[in-house]
């Protein structure tokens, strides 16, 4: 009984802390539990089920420890994902901020958060262009499109994504009356451009139909 | 007395000779063992793997067919945060979920099995893996206070087969991998 408590101890404590003791009381048995079982099938568990001391065990658990790495990349990769995806939580919030507010300042601190997420290029690209900012227009629309060749990203989500954020845009600037004739060419361009690919690979009339009515805006831009 | 300070310089120099053989040898050693351990990414002279594999966007509409799939299944789906993730020139992506006892999560107490275990099939077994090519699930499970507590990833082949009763748990538990967090050891310690 007292093996068996110093071993729990010991594999709270090397394995994961002393965490693993002090949540709610029924996760943590069972947590706990698992912990033991776990740490003996990796033979990283300081404490034999006789009792006696592993060296092993104590020799793995501690280079564990101390290195941070199970061997297998992809698999570190995944038990710090936490690293990622907290980054990720935090930049979609900043994303969302901007995307509602119309706010580049807080588009550019999450692409600047995750510089290889196309999706928010796409939109900090459709801002560029309601605000009228050419310069950042190209290099975020160029960036998105080099990001989605090189991950061979599917292109309809590719397409879609563009598609949800020059929408608005279109809408915002047909009620104000398309004050600006390059911002209204090159919009509506771009939309149909992107309801025709989006055409191509479902087949969708309607996506057709979207690109005749953006193209025809084009031809009347500045009118 | 001129012999005896040669003598001792020459016992001088030995002494030396060995202290600095051994400092080189254990500063090698340490070198190795910090180069092949996460030091180098903590002082940013390295990317980590995360950083290297699974910087891409995540797949919001996938990670929400597999929240669906667990709901489907019973799970109780509070403080529970999927994202799908796409792995750096791999042709399978990862589910990864977050199970956050500080937002409600609590793991289920029906079944007679390792509720980890139990979670991590619920997880690989949806209607929807195959066809979102999850080719890795893996779990971050926290306390209620936030803290991270363990981490765990497996292939999901692996964790499929043991659903399927194809391989025992055994065999399952020694693919699982695991986080060890000496920060959280640490901090612990502390508190």
């Amino acid at each position: 009984m007292r093996a068996r408590r110093l071993s729990v101890a010991l594999v709270c404590l090397l394995a994961i802390g002393l965490a693993a003791c002090q949540f709610t009381p029924s996760d943590r048995e069972m947590v706990r539990s698992f912990i033991e079982e776990w740490a003996r099938s990796k033979n990283m568990h300081p404490i034999k089920e006789d009792g006696s001391l592993s060296l092993q065990g104590i020799w793995n658990a501690g280079s564990r420890l101390v290195t941070g790495r199970s061997g297998d990349e992809e698999a570190d990769a995944v038990l710090d994902a936490y690293e990622v995806v907290s980054n990720l939580h935090e930049a979609d919030k900043l994303m969302d901020k901007g995307r509602q507010e119309r706010d580049a300042t807080a588009m550019d601190q999450a692409i600047q958060r995750r510089p290889g997420d196309w999706t928010y290029r796409v939109s900090r690209a459709a801002l560029a262009l309601e605000q009228g900012d050419w310069t950042a227009y190209e290099q975020q629309t160029a960036s998105a499109a080099q990001t989605v060749g090189e991950r061979n990203i599917d292109p309809l989500w590719y397409t879609d994504q563009n598609i949800r954020d020059l929408e608005p845009v279109q809408g915002k600037l047909a009620a104000s009356g398309w004050p600006d004739k390059t911002q209204c060419v090159k919009l509506n361009q771009d939309l149909a451009a992107h309801y025709r690919r989006r055409h191509a690979l479902t087949g969708s009339a309607a996506d057709l139909a979207q690109a005749e009515a953006a193209e025809s805006l084009v031809a009347a831009c500045g009118e | 007395m001129g012999e005896q300070r040669r003598r001792n310089g020459c016992l001088w120099c030995g002494c030396l000779s060995a202290v600095g053989a051994i400092v080189v040898v254990l500063l090698a050693v340490g070198g190795v063992i910090a180069w092949y351990s996460n030091l180098p990414e903590r002082l940013g002279v390295r990317t980590s793997p995360t950083q290297r594999l699974l910087s891409g966007p995540p797949d919001r509409q996938a990670a929400q067919q597999i929240m669906d799939d667990l709901a489907g299944a019973g799970m109780d789906t509070r403080g529970t945060w999927v994202y799908v993730l796409p792995v750096e020139g791999r042709p399978y992506r990862v589910a990864y979920a977050v199970l956050d006892a500080a937002e409600g999560f609590r793991f289920g107490r029906g079944g007679e099995g390792d509720v980890v275990l139990d979670y991590l099939v619920q997880l690989a077994s949806g209607e929807s893996i195959d066809a979102l090519d999850i080719g890795r699930v893996g779990i971050d499970y926290r306390d209620e206070e936030g803290n991270p507590v363990i981490a765990l990833t497996a292939p999901t082949a692996v964790v499929q087969a043991y659903a399927r009763g194809e391989i025992p748990p055994e065999t399952l538990m020694a693919s699982l991998e695991g986080k060890l967090d000496f920060e959280t050891l640490t901090g612990r310690i502390g508190e």
